[in-house]
């Protein structure tokens, strides 16, 4: 069988074929000798298709890349289970879904790297890839193995398989570093060492780096004038930046499948423990005329009967209402639904929340984070209750019943009352919507109580935070399930095994790369579903490496510490992180950024005030 | 408000084949709003486009008649209705004609499939054929052992490069229908071939009397 039958063969043998076919509407073909291609990119989401066709950062760059005639940019998802049996037995390498051609013969392999439980993904791609694991083993018969996204702000624990990341956002950048390889071609020593000097690439073999005897960093080393801390890159004029006028419009179900518009990017709220509140920032915002042109040519090209309005915080977009009038003036009549996710408690208008409900009636979401208010002021979620329970009574009152909360639990300086009042705060809400009046008639109300576990994250507050041992968390999840006696109130809480392991990737240094290589070897793969997650494992191959998980996870970092991404530059200073993590101690909220700036450092990289 | 009734009818040929029924209807949702056509939406709470299969095609199954209804609210040429969206439907799927429909769903009674193997199988099928075929079958009851070789009937059955070719016809219909791979399948299961490996292909809807489903 040559490659094309095999893939043929694979096919009929698998289900849901069409996540390996292609072909779909609006994905780009081309062809590599009649268009003089001199860079062709397999753009890599590790996980399965539905989930990697959800993802607005691969549409961007997926057009960008492709808008250049020389440039031709293909998808590559991780295949299920049965298409990697199929694989194996047929000797089938990783192929990109336009052209079914392997990825080992690109010359560029680009991964986004969404969340830690991505990496043994990664690996596995490579693998199937016939892609040597680690940077050191491969020459110039191989690709430049890429990465961005938003754990490239500690990319450490990959480090020793990636050639360069590419830190913050990548529409300027990508297209650099494409003019880089147009001047270098394959010679890798030179295009790495020149890629280091373009900025916001992290070349991570041009650094050294050196460990204590407590297993703490000592020294991170440039080399080869590399620089000595890598900024981040961001996006100046965002209501400039390329926007794609088409996306691939997915043959099965994706889990977001839909137009999406990116509305902002950044946020000015400051929670202590989110990372995307710290990472994307400063705020920068687009117009309502710039967005509702960008949604109609969307849905014109696609087809798609839904739009949603995605960012940090959709209702701190200043044109948030204007945008809503010239989105409600078509769709209705074309009947597109418009969803709205990521809206704050705290100004939730009455009016929005009749522009929404025009359009369609479903569940309502709140994050309030912590159940009670001193600790809200430790993590600067700046709701009170007051607002918790005005938003809820307008909700109500325009007619939703279901209400969803989201929690964390781990937090610093949490104790046994603030778990009561995660509780108390559901069955406030379910006693408010018996009280009132002009509750929906003939419904009963459906409150669920969503629990993750707090994971400490680089650049943000906490990074210095320990974080819960498992027993802990699970101690905590089963307390909180003692304290619920109405069937109103069901509760969801996260696998604290599958938080124990993010917690440490996320503030992981190198030596763990060979924890994952062992990992990938044992044939651990798409650990973001649960049932392929095993804690087991991880204890194991931690074990063989001589790691301790609990230095990584379960330690308090000194504010002197080097960190392992301590040669990475996202904007925030490490002195605004200290101060914010010692206002956190002393339950300070700190204002949002249109209150008061907090003096961050991220505006530096904007050149001006924020505001 | 006007609804004009509108039958479509299109091919699905080649990688098209792998998508499902469901995924098939959200597509031509997509496509129908893409062409800008004045289809008609259910009314009501969440009003949603109007779009039905007179009959469903398995995943991985090609076709040369398929077809799908839709009401349109003005009156349009048939042929631009075919253009429009021809324009807007992925490659492997092709409308062909376009016209009111002259008969309801329950008027279905046959289908015939082109059906290939690899290898060498007419003496193995003509046996196979010969012989009550009892299958299987999923119904709304439950699982149950049904004998389905009444149900289909032997069109041709020839050799060719290496491949085996039959044509079957089977009782199909909104409320009777067996499939040509339960027989296959349980043709492969008794000697031993490889089930994933046969190319079916939908040729025709008929009615009882043996006309073309229209």
């Amino acid at each position: 069988m040559n490659h094309q039958e095999k893939i043929e063969y694979a096919l009929r043998r698998v289900q849901k074929p069409a996540r390996y076919t292609g072909g779909e509407l609006n994905s780009v073909k081309k062809d590599v000798v009649r268009d003089g291609i001199r860079q062709h990119i397999a753009f890599c989401f590790p996980d399965l298709y539905e989930v990697g066709m959800s993802h607005l950062g691969m549409k961007i760059l997926y057009s960008l890349y492709n808008e250049q005639p020389d440039v031709w940019c293909e998808r590559v998802f991780m295949p299920d289970s049965d298409m990697c049996e199929q694989m194996r037995a047929l000797s089938l390498p990783l192929f990109a879904l336009e052209s079914g051609d392997p990825i080992g013969e690109f010359d560029f392999v680009a991964f986004t790297l969404q969340y830690e439980m991505s990496y043994t993904t990664v690996l596995t791609m490579l693998k199937m890839g016939n892609i040597p694991l680690r940077s050191a083993e491969r020459d110039e018969r191989h690709p430049f193995v890429i990465a961005g996204g938003p754990c490239a702000c500690n990319p450490e624990p990959v480090a020793d398989f990636i050639d360069l990341f590419l830190l913050g956002e990548g529409e300027e950048m990508n297209l650099e570093l494409c003019a880089l390889y147009r001047e270098t071609g394959r010679s890798r020593q030179e295009f790495l060492r020149r890629a280091a000097q373009i900025p916001g690439v992290y070349v991570p073999s041009l650094y050294t780096v050196c460990y204590g005897e407590d297993g703490t960093l000592l020294s991170i080393t440039p080399r080869e004038g590399a620089p000595e801390r890598v900024e981040k890159r961001i996006v100046r004029e965002l209501d400039q930046v390329f926007f794609p006028q088409k996306f691939v419009v997915p043959f099965i179900g994706a889990v977001h499948d839909r137009a999406m518009l990116e509305v902002l990017r950044g946020c000015i709220r400051g929670c202590r423990f989110c990372q995307a509140g710290f990472i994307y920032r400063p705020l920068r915002e687009k117009h309502a005329d710039t967005l509702n042109r960008d949604a109609h040519a969307l849905c014109e090209s696609t087809g798609f009967e839904e739009i949603s309005l995605t960012s940090l915080s959709t209702s701190d977009l200043t044109e948030l209402e204007p945008l809503m009038d010239q989105l409600l003036s078509w769709t209705e009549q074309e009947k597109v639904n418009l969803s709205l996710p990521s809206l704050r408690i705290d100004n939730f208008s009455p009016s929005l929340v009749e522009k929404i409900a025009r359009v369609r009636k479903s569940g309502l979401t709140f994050a309030p984070e912590a159940g009670t208010q001193r600790l809200r002021d430790v993590i600067n979620k700046n709701i009170t209750e007051e607002e918790i329970f005005s938003s809820c009574r307008t909700a109500f009152e325009g007619g939703y019943t279901a209400v969803k909360l989201y929690f964390m639990i781990g937090l610093p300086t949490e104790t046994e009352e603030d778990l009561r009042g995660i509780v108390d705060l559901a069955q406030r809400i379910v006693d408010l919507f018996y009280q009132l009046p002009g509750k929906p008639k003939g419904k009963g109300v459906s409150v669920t109580v969503s629990v993750s576990s707090f994971v400490p994250k680089p650049f943000t507050p906490f990074q210095f935070e320990p974080q819960d041992t498992v027993e802990t968390l699970r101690q905590k999840q089963e307390f909180l399930r003692s304290l619920i006696h109405s069937r109103k109130i069901s509760l969801k809480w996260h696998n604290a095994d599958v938080s124990h392991v993010e917690g440490i990737l996320a503030r992981g240094d190198r030596r763990l790369s060979a924890v994952l290589e062992a990992l990938c070897e044992r044939g651990v793969y798409l650990e973001s579903w649960e049932e392929r997650f095993h804690p087991e494992l991880w204890e194991e191959c931690m074990r063989e490496q001589g790691l301790s998980a609990a230095f990584y996870a379960n330690r308090r970092r000194d504010y002197e510490e080097t960190l392992p991404w301590g040669m990475l530059d996202y904007g925030v200073t490490h002195t605004f992180l200290v101060r914010e993590n010692q206002q956190a101690h002393r339950a300070v909220a700190t204002p949002h950024c249109r209150q008061q700036c907090a003096g961050c450092g991220a505006n530096r990289l904007l050149g001006r005030a924020c505001f | 408000m006007m609804m004009i009734d509108t039958r479509v009818f299109y091919e699905k040929r080649g990688r098209i084949r792998y998508i499902s029924h469901l995924d098939m209807n959200r597509l031509m949702q997509r496509a129908l709003a893409r062409a800008r056509l004045p289809v008609w939406f259910t009314q009501g709470f969440n009003p949603h486009l109007y779009l039905t299969f007179p009959l469903p095609l398995s995943l991985g199954f090609e076709s040369r008649y398929e077809m799908m209804d839709i009401r349109l609210t003005g009156p349009l040429p048939a042929e631009e209705v075919q253009e429009r969206l021809n324009a807007q439907l992925p490659e492997g799927l092709l409308v062909f004609e376009v016209a009111p429909p002259q008969m309801g769903a329950a008027q279905i009674a046959f289908c015939d499939y082109e059906i290939a193997l690899p290898g060498s199988a007419s003496a193995q099928l003509e046996e196979f054929l010969n012989a009550p075929i009892v299958v299987e079958k999923k119904t709304k009851r439950g699982v149950s052992e049904v004998d389905i070789r009444p149900h289909l009937k032997l069109l041709s059955l020839r050799e060719e490069e290496r491949k085996t070719l039959l044509s079957l016809r089977c009782a199909s219909g909104p409320v009777f229908n067996v499939n040509p791979s339960l027989a296959m399948e349980a043709f492969c299961k008794k000697y031993g071939h490889d089930a994933p490996d046969i190319d079916y292909l939908k040729t025709a809807v008929l009615t009882e009397h043996g006309e073309r489903f229209r």
